[in-house]
């Protein structure tokens, strides 16, 4: 590797974290919604969508006081060798929960629908080798090959429109058919699917352009995803009524069994492998910022190494959990830890940084 | 005796004993006593180097009627030199000069008559357009330059020449557009041919193993081509063309994934209907390698993918099979290979009994044999063509190749299988890079201005715009 890595492009990070931010939340996001929102589900994921803007501005805000420093180095910034160092393994044992999570989601719905008989340790296996070679590459490497996996967003949206066929408006109305409270719970649900955005950590230094060109284009990316989002949603809500939705956990890939194509006649086995390959984009992105991470904890200029640790662990915590309530415990670990590190954590980070800030200012 | 910088003698004998013992004695050199006003003299060449005739008309026959002239008059119809080290006259021998050595005088003379049996100009068979220039390269390298410098006929075109191979050197050039190429480009490619340290270079293929970025990969990363006008168009979008002498084959960098599916038809065509056979390309891309894992991961699998009525066609075909449709489909695509590689080095008489065998007989048989079924023999048959569909055999190599580990995939894990075996190639496509450029440039990178001219082909006037920097300038 040379001195310094490549920078990536606007447009690739746009990609990055568009496919950062897409994994398996949003094929049981309208079966979740329903129970809290009902009607009001698309609502929720708005209401999440503008939220995670707000989150994503702190965080650039805290990218800016530490101009061409990553996550990682800002933690050795503000919290000196010992502090830091805690702070460094807190987040790449984060990267590495959420990492497992997306492929341990996406081993279940993949066993669920299409590969009944394959056992788990398999399919985690083949996720495992197949975004272990991709994690240990460079940026530039990993952008490209995100920029390429966007073009399968054309058929996947496509595949969802073509529902929209079978839509009735009524079916969503009213709107605020159980309350604002309950929107409002309902948003907790859709936070869980927007993460990814925060791969802006690790990325924002090497991507090009000015700081108000990459935050216009990261808010592009993450808006783009909420109002697919908010679209996958309310088409759901329009094509099954409260009673189906209820038996059915993924109304996505159910909404795509029904179609029917004239050659294909269950267009959800098309969709699954082409929604694997944004699947694993997601798991990927968790792999690299680990791996930096871990490289940074090191002082090693390149993260090749460190992948395959990452690796194992991401494959042994997804085989981890076997029965049902482990499942539950391994979402809900996930989720609250999204809300330490990402908001909780970085915040404190902000914060600190505000005050050294402020004290250096003063010493001057 | 090997003296590198040995001076010659001032007698005659002495210089004939030293040439003759550093060419060892070999039989075709040539040795002619001609005595020039009295003075003895020899003339020395390589008649397997040299053009007899030449040296009969120009060298001998002129000291028969002009003896008392200059002796440099002689030669005038030839260039020649006069050198005092005897090396360097073994070195002009070995290209096809004559030696020429004078009794008492301290330099001799180098007269160049080279032989030239060359094969002509001709149409290379494997490039074939059908509007065009119908002219290829051949094995000499100065007329393989010449045809590049009567396409571009400008001062910008320049030629490095290097020598490799330790014992049978031979030259190389390096040809590109002074002021279109991007001189890092250039200065890598130097650099890497200059480290290639071998003892003799046979083919351009040696040239491209050694430069490669990647070695391990399956995908090729030089372009390369017979024809002086796909050079040229190459040369005039800043790429760099690598020329070895006595190979009709040019290696032009940095290659990528989308020039081996360009030919030099799709520029003299109208541009939708070059567009269309670039997308009728594109899809035989994707059966070539696609359409066996699809069809073992269809019927073994994901039957219900297909509708009712396809279905029982399909099953009542294949009920009668004894073979898993991986076993099927593996068999049915080595027997292609097998006739492919047969034909490929046969007289293309012999070559029809090849297709009336394989083709007719086997394919006949082995169905009602009940060895494989329809279905299958179609689904290969259509691989096998549409493999053919690509214009560079190297990448069509490629590409076959391919289906195999996914053939694999999809008898193993079915769909997913072959969007997790596409997802690696893809993450290997997107990691090759040839000499620095992204290998799927223009689509990751993205770059418009340059996909305007990959999976369509639009109007020459909204392409030719940024001809300069479309090229090699990442």
């Amino acid at each position: 590797m040379t001195q310094k890595e490549k920078m990536i492009s606007r447009g690739q990070l746009f990609c990055f974290i568009i496919q950062s931010q897409i994994g398996v939340g949003i094929l049981s996001l309208p079966f979740k919604l329903s129970e809290t929102a009902k009607g009001g589900g698309a609502l929720s994921v708005l209401i999440a969508g503008i939220i995670t803007q707000l989150v994503i501005i702190l965080l650039w805000v805290l990218l800016n006081k530490f101009p061409g420093l990553n996550l990682f180095s800002i933690c050795l910034q503000i919290g000196g060798p010992i502090i830091g160092r805690i702070l460094i393994i807190a987040y790449i044992g984060y990267f590495v929960l959420l990492g497992s999570n997306v492929m341990f989601s996406a081993v279940e719905v993949l066993q669920r629908w299409m590969l009944q008989t394959t056992p788990r340790w398999a399919i985690l296996a083949l996720f495992s080798i197949m975004t272990l070679y991709l994690a240990r590459e460079k940026l530039t490497v990993l952008a490209r090959f995100f920029t390429l996996a966007t073009v399968l967003f054309v058929p996947l949206i496509l595949f969802v429109s073509y529902g929209l066929t079978q839509a009735h408006l009524e079916l969503m109305l009213p709107l605020l058919e159980n309350g604002f409270w309950n929107i409002m719970n309902g948003v907790k649900d859709s936070a869980i699917s927007m993460y990814g955005f925060e791969m802006m950590l690790i990325v924002y230094p090497l991507s090009e352009g000015t700081n108000n060109q990459r935050l216009m284009t990261i808010s592009l990316a993450s808006g783009f995803v909420t109002l697919l989002y908010v679209f996958v949603v309310s088409t759901c809500l329009m094509v099954f009524n409260s009673e189906q939705i209820k038996l059915i956990p993924e109304p996505v890939i159910y909404l795509v069994k029904s179609l029917n194509f004239y050659i294909v006649d269950r267009a959800d086995i098309l969709f699954l492998p082409i929604w694997a390959i944004t699947l694993v984009c997601s798991i990927v992105s968790y792999c690299y910022a680990a791996s930096i991470g871990l490289s940074v904890l090191f002082k090693r200029k390149n993260h090749k190494n460190f992948t395959p640790f990452v690796k194992i662990s991401t494959f042994m915590i997804a085989l981890a959990p076997v029965t049902p309530a482990g499942f539950h415990l391994f979402d809900t670990a996930a989720t609250y830890a999204s809300y330490v590190f990402i908001a909780g954590l970085s915040m404190m980070l902000l914060m600190v940084s505000l005050f050294m800030k402020r004290k250096a200012g003063g010493l001057a | 005796m090997t003296n590198q910088t040995q001076i010659s003698f001032t007698t005659v004998d002495q210089n004939a004993d030293y040439i003759e013992a550093a060419l060892f004695h070999t039989n075709d050199l040539k040795k002619r006593r001609i005595s020039f006003n009295g003075t003895e003299g020899i003339l020395f060449y390589l008649e397997s180097a040299a053009d007899t005739e030449l040296v009969e008309r120009n060298v001998i026959a002129p000291f028969g009627h002009n003896q008392d002239t200059d002796l440099s008059k002689l030669f005038t119809s030839l260039s020649f030199g006069m050198e005092t080290e005897l090396n360097k006259g073994i070195q002009g021998l070995i290209h096809g000069g004559c030696l020429y050595f004078l009794e008492g005088m301290s330099e001799f003379y180098i007269l160049s008559t080279p032989a030239k049996h060359e094969r002509s100009i001709s149409e290379p068979e494997n490039e074939a357009v059908i509007r065009g220039s119908h002219n290829g390269f051949i094995e000499d390298m100065t007329v393989n330059l010449y045809l590049i410098r009567k396409q571009i006929a400008t001062p910008n075109l320049t030629v490095r020449y290097t020598t490799l191979g330790k014992i049978a050197p031979k030259k190389v050039a390096l040809v590109y557009m002074e002021n279109l190429a991007n001189p890092e480009l250039v200065k890598k490619v130097d650099s890497r041919i200059k480290k290639i340290s071998l003892d003799a270079v046979l083919s351009t293929g040696f040239i491209q193993e050694l430069t490669e970025d990647n070695s391990y990969s399956i995908f090729p990363q030089h372009i390369n081509t017979e024809r002086p006008d796909h050079t040229s168009f190459y040369l005039l979008k800043g790429y760099v063309a690598i020329l070895l002498d006595g190979d009709p084959t040019a290696l032009i960098v940095p290659a990528s994934f989308f020039s081996f599916y360009q030919t030099p038809d799709d520029y003299s065509n109208r541009w939708v209907i070059a567009s269309f056979v670039r997308f009728v390309r594109l899809i035989g891309f994707v059966t070539a390698f696609q359409l066996p894992a699809l069809y073992i991961a269809t019927v073994s699998f994901h039957s219900s993918v297909l509708p009712l009525q396809l279905f029982f066609t399909i099953q009542g075909s294949l009920t009668r099979i004894p073979f898993p449709p991986l076993v099927e489909a593996m068999l049915l695509e080595l027997i292609f290979e097998l006739l492919r590689e047969a034909g490929l080095r046969l007289p293309s008489r012999v070559g029809q009994t090849i297709g009336i065998v394989g083709g007719l007989v086997i394919g006949d048989a082995i169905v009602k044999a009940g060895l494989v079924s329809y279905t299958m023999i179609i689904v290969v048959a259509l691989t096998a063509i549409s493999s053919f569909l690509i214009p560079s055999n190297e990448m069509s190599s490629a590409i076959r190749f391919m289906r195999f580990p996914l053939m694999v995939a999809a008898s193993l894990f079915g769909y997913i299988g072959i969007s997790f075996g596409l997802t690696i190639i893809f993450v290997h496509l997107c990691k090759l890079e040839s000499f620095g450029k992204p290998y799927l440039t223009p689509l990751s990178p993205i770059n418009i201005q340059g996909l305007k001219d990959t999976f369509l082909r639009l109007p020459i006037w909204t392409i030719r715009k940024n001809a300069s920097k479309s090229g090699a300038e990442e």
